[in-house]
């Protein structure tokens, strides 16, 4: 894993969260599942979700586009988005790390 | 009938005037404030402040009819949000992304007063404009202001001012005030 490919925590639950949802990707439903799993452990507003989406899409772990708007959004367009081959990168990389650290932990705590 | 009509009229113009009242006495104030420093005589003095006071009082009341106008018969308000957000992320966003942000809490909020009525759905909007606002002028900030003061620190850096100079004093000064 290169130097720059490092997910911080929300990006890690944000990129999972939109390769789970696959095609339903969008700031809402990314924001749901991340609360999802976070399980009321951490507070997540739709504003850090936004901000996170958009800093993943500028890594080149996201990409986006946009739907036709629909009146029960005010006419406005849904931004969806979809995980990048570099995302799923970071995803296993992060995947492999947290699995490591799972099996040490566990080991330390005698769950093994 | 007529009697809970008349009620009616009464209970509304007094909670128009709990609403309004504070704001037509601190805007007679400003302008009491205002007449006393500036004083042009007792009589254009008196009409300054009849004009402001009706003025104000006109401002409130009209304030309070387009509120009543949003708001339904039975206080129910229709699928319009609280707050134009769209305003407060509009500066720090660009357009498409501002657009898909204010329509996920347009569509959010249609849901929470289907399910939970107007007012519970106006305190969920409001709290998550307010929660959602942070992060994105925080990130904004770093995206415009980070980048020119890292700038203009390396520019420092290279004209040697971080040993000597205005620069060495400015930042002394920042990290002093940051300790206090």
């Amino acid at each position: 894993m290169a130097k720059g490919d490092y997910l911080g925590d929300l990006e890690q639950l944000i990129l999972a969260a939109v390769l789970l949802l696959g095609e339903k990707a969008y700031g809402m439903t990314v924001h749901e599942k991340v609360e999802e799993f976070a399980e009321g452990r951490r507070e997540v507003s739709l504003g850090s979700a936004y901000t996170t989406l958009e800093r993943l899409e500028q890594k080149g772990y996201l990409k986006s586009w946009f739907d036709d708007p629909t009146p029960e959004r005010g006419g406005r367009a849904k931004k969806y988005f979809k995980v990048t081959a570099a995302g799923d990168l970071a995803l296993k990389n992060f995947d492999k790390v947290q699995h490591n650290v799972r099996t040490k932990l566990r080991e330390a705590w005698g769950e093994a | 009938m007529n009697f809970i009509r008349l009620w009616r009229a009464v209970k509304q113009a007094l909670i128009d005037s709990l609403y309004t009242a504070p704001f037509i006495v601190i805007g007679l104030l400003i302008t009491l404030k205002i007449v006393h420093h500036f004083s042009m005589g007792p009589v254009i003095d008196e009409i300054i402040i009849i004009v402001a006071g009706g003025t104000i009082g006109h401002a409130s009341s009209s304030w309070m009819s387009r509120r009543r106008a949003r708001l339904g018969q039975d206080g129910n308000s229709s699928a319009t949000t609280p707050v134009n957000a769209q305003f407060l992320f509009y500066f720090f966003l660009d357009t498409p992304t501002c657009d898909g942000l204010v329509g996920d809490l347009e569509e959010r909020y249609s849901i929470i007063q289907g399910k939970f009525g107007t007012r519970r759905a106006n305190l969920w909007y409001w709290k998550e404009v307010i929660r959602t606002v942070g992060p994105i002028v925080s990130s904004w900030f770093m995206k415009l202001v980070m980048r020119p003061a890292v700038a203009i620190t390396a520019w420092a850096v290279a004209h040697g001012l971080l040993k000597d100079g205005w620069f060495k004093e400015l930042l002394t000064e920042l990290l002093a005030r940051r300790k206090s």
